[in-house]
């Protein structure tokens, strides 16, 4: 890892498994995941519904363990549900999900929400709690007469303002970030989108960007990685991930997005078609998952999964179309 | 004579509908004196977020709005050269059978009780000529194999908890082919779906409504489908119409600052960083502001804007939009009181 080995990496996963027991039969959501995201970094992991992303957030941030692989968090194994983590560990990674109507508890007022955090990371009371929650309040630009309001009295951005407050308000070092902001319009979302901007840099955070929404990967994160089926296909520098997209799946991710403009229209690989949709994960394909929709699709692909292979400085592909220069180390 | 052709080219006619919805603590207004043409064979989009009253549109073109709580304050629906909200039963039945509507969640509009086969036999059996068993079996067939669904034989067997979210997209899709009507009504029917099988639902929903003839309305948070698939654009904010214009015009010289807004919001594929968004929230409908709607969120927003509701301006022979901004120089106003 050539340049981003002279970071800091905060956050390491390697060959991270995740299986779910259903009626039907054994569910591999996660099929072996390696990345790892530097000390202040963005890092987006897109993918299609089922293809595997939320449930490596959920592992992260510990709401239950994995079935193989590690995690390592600072260099210490954290593996494991989030009951058996540390105090302090837990106070370091924190999570906002989707809706924000449903993680806040409409029976408290907005201090109460943004007390709670303060109190059990910080063991703040009295005065200084009151300080810090309004502190908190402004940090994420809104006003502190917000703090008597309840939840349903303010509007879907400003609620999801209020979570990414509450997910700050322990001071932590890694915020694990679940579809932030699929949930509101596009107006309100590109204002979420620079508060967290704002805050990374302010506070020199890390995010694990988790979105189906390659646009705004494009405008926000530092590198980009695509799941599709529990695992990775290609993962590079968001440039260079946008402007030379070297698997077939990205490329029809990028292909299939409706844009604004024909100057966007140029950034869209024209090569591959959209067909079929994606397999049901109890019943994975053999060889690379994408094999069945892909249309470079060889014979090698159905039999022989893919591995992971770095084609140009920092730019990860797992394709046997781009396999050749590393066939060997595998 | 110049009205008779232009009734006979125009399948939907909505002049100055107004809608509100009776709600415990008062009146919800909504919509308001909308204007909304839809000719035969024009494909439009209809843009707006969350909350803007574009289903509610939608719902009182199909004749599905629930009244009450929904109150028709104004206004007529003119479609095919009959007013469908007279309450006739002849009206009524005229919408059902010349009219389909693809919601975004198929599988809220799908009886999850039901196959596949029963909800498209339904259909045909209601048609002028249902045929024997065996057509209408071939028939539904044939709209399966139309929206590319893989293995129709099976599908038809199927209860819709059994296909994908986007498999039962083009299922509804079939049945707007098997009841051959006039006007489609797209409510966000990709929303739910992931982008790849976005794609798919809307290409296969260009091709039919090109090959066929049909006319649409495409009602889509992705402005970029709204751009490639449809000749013109409404462009609705807070139950009012910011804009309305050729798509290529409203995509290339946007008018109203909320529809600058919204185009500068959509994070663009090309990278130009992040813009700001609009400030503020949609304004409540119990109490809305008085002038614009949109005043209160306005970067440009002048004296007059805070007390009088913008009359239609027409920028050029298809480009109009409601904005004081934009009154001066080049512009008449339109009757809108």
């Amino acid at each position: 890892m050539s340049e981003a080995a002279a970071r800091e990496k905060i956050l390491e996963v390697s060959r991270l498994r995740k299986e779910f027991q259903t009626r039907q039969g054994t569910l591999v959501a996660v099929a072996g995941v390696d990345f790892a995201i530097n000390e202040s970094e963005i890092y987006g992991l897109v993918g299609e519904s089922g293809s595997g992303k939320s449930t490596v957030g959920s592992m992260i941030v510990g709401m239950y363990g994995s079935n193989g692989g590690e995690i390592l968090f600072r260099g210490e194994d954290i593996d494991r549900p989030a009951a058996k983590r540390s105090k302090e560990l837990k106070r370091q990674i924190q999570l906002v999900f989707q809706d924000p109507g449903g993680s806040l508890n409409p029976r408290q007022t907005i201090r109460q929400i943004l007390a709670l955090p303060l109190k059990l990371h910080r063991g703040l009371s009295g005065a200084a709690l009151e300080e810090a929650v309004q502190e908190t309040v402004e940090k994420v630009g809104l006003p502190r007469s917000y703090l008597d309001k309840y939840p349903q009295a303010i509007g879907g951005g400003e609620k999801q303002l209020i979570c990414i407050g509450r997910a700050l308000a322990p001071d932590p070092s890694f915020i694990v970030l679940d579809e932030p902001t699929s949930a509101l319009d596009v107006s309100i979302q590109a204002k979420i989108s620079n508060k967290l901007l704002e805050l990374q840099e302010q506070l020199g955070l890390s995010y694990l960007f988790i979105t189906h929404n390659l646009c705004l990967v494009r405008n926000l994160v530092h590198r980009t990685a695509i799941m599709y089926l529990g695992q990775l296909c290609e993962t590079a520098v968001t440039e260079e991930f946008f402007t030379h997209p070297l698997h077939p799946y990205t490329q029809m991710l990028l292909a299939s997005i409706p844009v604004m403009s024909e100057r966007e229209e140029a950034y869209k690989p024209t090569e591959v078609e959209s067909v079929g949709e994606i397999p049901n994960p109890i019943h994975r394909p053999d060889g690379c998952g994408f094999h069945t929709r892909c249309p470079l699709c060889m014979d090698r692909c159905k039999t022989e999964p893919p591995v992971m292979t770095e084609v140009s400085p920092g730019h990860y592909v797992s394709c046997h179309l781009h396999a050749n220069i590393a066939a060997k180390e595998a | 004579m110049t009205e008779q052709v232009r009734d006979q080219q125009m399948l939907l006619d909505v002049k100055d509908l107004s809608i509100s919805y009776k709600v415990y603590e008062g009146m919800l207004r909504v919509l308001q004196h909308i204007d909304f043409r839809v000719e035969s064979g024009e494909r439009i989009g209809l843009v707006g977020e969350a909350g803007c009253g574009k289903t509610t549109l939608l719902k009182t073109i199909a004749h599905i709005l629930p009244i009450p709580p929904a109150v028709i304050e104004t206004g007529e629906v003119w479609f095919k050269g009959r007013d469908v909200l007279d309450g006739s039963k002849a009206s009524r039945r005229s919408i059902r059978r010349d009219v389909s509507m693809i919601l975004q969640d198929p599988t809220a509009s799908l009886n999850p009780t039901l196959t596949i086969r029963s909800f498209m036999g339904d259909i045909l059996k209601n048609t002028p000529h249902p045929g024997s068993r065996a057509e209408r079996k071939q028939r539904m067939l044939e709209a399966l194999e139309k929206v590319s669904m893989p293995s129709p034989e099976r599908v038809l067997g199927s209860y819709p908890v059994q296909l994908s979210g986007g498999m039962r997209q083009r299922v509804c899709i079939a049945m707007c082919l098997l009841k051959d009507v006039d006007l489609i009504l797209a409510d966000e029917p990709t929303t739910s779906l992931d982008v790849t099988i976005e794609k798919q639902i809307l290409e296969l929903l260009n091709t039919l409504s090109v090959e066929n003839r049909k006319s649409m309305v495409l009602v889509s948070h992705a402005l970029g489908a709204v751009r490639t698939m449809t000749d013109r654009t409404y462009v609705m904010y807070a139950g009012n119409l910011a804009e309305e214009g050729t798509t290529a015009e409203i995509f290339d010289h946007p008018a109203h600052p909320y529809t600058e807004g919204l185009f500068e919001a959509t994070p663009k594929l090309s990278g130009e960083g992040v813009s700001d968004g609009i400030a503020g929230e949609l304004p409540s409908y119990l109490d809305p502001p008085p002038g614009c709607r949109f005043m209160p969120r306005c970067p440009q927003a002048l004296g007059v804007c805070a007390e009088e509701r913008p009359g239609r301006f027409r920028l050029n022979e298809s480009h109009s939009v409601a904005c004081w901004a934009r009154e001066t120089g080049r512009v008449e106003e339109e009757g809108n009181p």
